[in-house]
């Protein structure tokens, strides 16, 4: 069976987001994002999916696929395994290991689609992960950028129901309103995708981020940096955190197999009141 | 002579030309000189050297100048060139040039092994023994990439609350 035909099956997602759930724990779970166009924060995601992994004491396992970068590696070099992906044989690692653990986390490059895809056909991934019980979720950045929305198509279109995806806003990098009048919304739609919105993170605490990390000669991690950066710069990364995280919460189903035990205090959002001045 | 004669002469140059037969008509084409070899890049030998430098960043003009001190006189854009095309031919074949295996080495290969003296102090970077290059390869490999046998993937159970 080939990775490009799309499958007519109905759709069965197991997990704790599944009212028909029967209780049993749901597919492992790939996480990755195989879009190609860069700086659109692929990495940043994945390291806040780390995080969120450390905080709620998950399994998981991380892999660098950037060779050209190495963001996630030099974020983590204790925990990521680099591997980076240059040709088809690249892919066979990963299908080695699939359903060994609950998470498996890629950092794909950008500029990647094609070639990914073809690998995942030659290897017919798809069966593969069925036969290890493991299922494949595609994040898909709202870049408004064409060629990221044609890789985005290519994706959806290739995969079709054989993936979940998950849409990710992130206002820091673009405004999504072109992806979202485009046709994608609707494709991702028919597959239930989930939307996640990224938080936007000041220039000011990026730049004490920056010099923090030039300091210390190494790429520093949002939580590394907390105990080096001012007050205001940590409660701001700590909010950052917070929400992703619980929105990760609120998506567990397509990132992990089972719901998490340990989740994140949620805060009331502090809301912005509106007052018609003529009616003072 | 008015223009019309003009006219008329210019016409008749014209169908002469057109019924010379085919054979007299200068050729676009030359023809190679006979017992001439098709084509080869003279950069064929260094494929090994240029692969081992780039992989260690180094740019394409510092190739170039070093394969024209070695006596090959190229340009830095003969170098990406070949570089390049080495490589789209490696990606139509499916597999790459195994080092020290493509065209132009396997002959220095076969030359090594006939001739071992001539290559020992040889200041031409291509003659250096293949057991260096590989080694030179092999460590360019392990500094620059991760090598492909392997690929265990590292897992990790933290516990619940840790500050990754």
């Amino acid at each position: 069976m080939s990775t490009t035909s799309t499958s007519s099956r109905p759709r069965v997602r197991k997990g704790p987001g599944n009212p028909d759930d029967d209780g049993k724990p749901g597919p492992n779970r790939i996480i990755c994002s195989l879009q190609s166009t860069g700086r659109i924060g692929k990495s940043t995601v994945a390291q806040a999916l780390i995080s969120w992994f450390g905080f709620a004491g998950v399994e998981f396992a991380a892999v660098d696929a950037d060779g050209e970068h190495q963001t996630l590696s030099r974020w983590y070099p204790e925990f990521v395994t680099k591997l980076p992906f240059r040709e088809t044989d690249d892919l066979l690692p990963i299908l080695n290991q699939t359903g060994s653990m609950p998470a498996m986390l890629i950092d794909y490059p950008a500029q990647s689609t094609q070639s990914l895809l073809g690998a995942f056909a030659h290897f017919q991934a798809f069966d593969f992960f069925e036969s290890k019980n493991t299922r494949l979720t595609s994040l898909i950045f709202a870049s408004d950028e064409r060629p990221s929305m044609a890789s985005a198509a290519e994706i959806i279109t290739t995969f079709g129901s054989r993936s979940d995806y998950i849409i990710l806003k992130n206002p820091a990098r673009f405004q999504s309103e072109i992806f979202m009048h485009s046709q994608l919304p609707k494709m991702l739609a028919e597959y239930s995708a989930r939307t996640i919105e990224i938080g936007r993170i000041t220039r000011t605490t990026l730049d004490h981020l920056d010099a923090e990390s030039a300091k210390a000669k190494k790429a520093l991690t949002f939580r590394e940096a907390e105990k080096l950066l001012p007050a205001g710069s940590v409660i701001e990364l700590q909010s950052w955190r917070n929400r992703l995280f619980a929105q990760f919460e609120d998506i567990c189903d397509l990132l992990l197999p089972a719901e998490v035990s340990k989740r994140v205090e949620r805060p009331e959002s502090l809301t912005t009141a509106k007052v018609d001045p003529y009616s003072l | 002579m008015t223009s019309g004669d003009h006219r008329l002469q210019s016409r008749a140059r014209s169908v002469d030309k057109r019924r010379q037969p085919l054979t007299t008509r200068k050729r676009h084409k030359l023809q190679p000189p006979p017992g001439a070899k098709p084509f080869a890049s003279a950069l064929w030998p260094y494929l090994t050297l240029i692969t081992h430098r780039r992989l260690m960043r180094a740019t394409w003009s510092e190739i170039a100048e070093e394969i024209s001190a070695a006596g090959t006189p190229v340009t830095r854009q003969g170098v990406h060139v070949f570089f390049k095309r080495c490589k789209q031919r490696e990606k139509r074949r499916g597999s790459s040039y195994a080092l020290g295996t493509e065209p132009a080495n396997a002959g220095f290969a076969a030359r090594l092994g006939a001739e071992p003296s001539q290559q020992k102090g040889s200041p031409d970077p291509s003659v250096q023994s293949m057991t260096a290059i590989d080694e030179m390869i092999a460590h360019a490999q392990e500094t620059t990439r991760i090598a492909k046998h392997q690929p265990n993937i590292k897992t990790h159970k933290p516990k619940p609350d840790a500050q990754l």
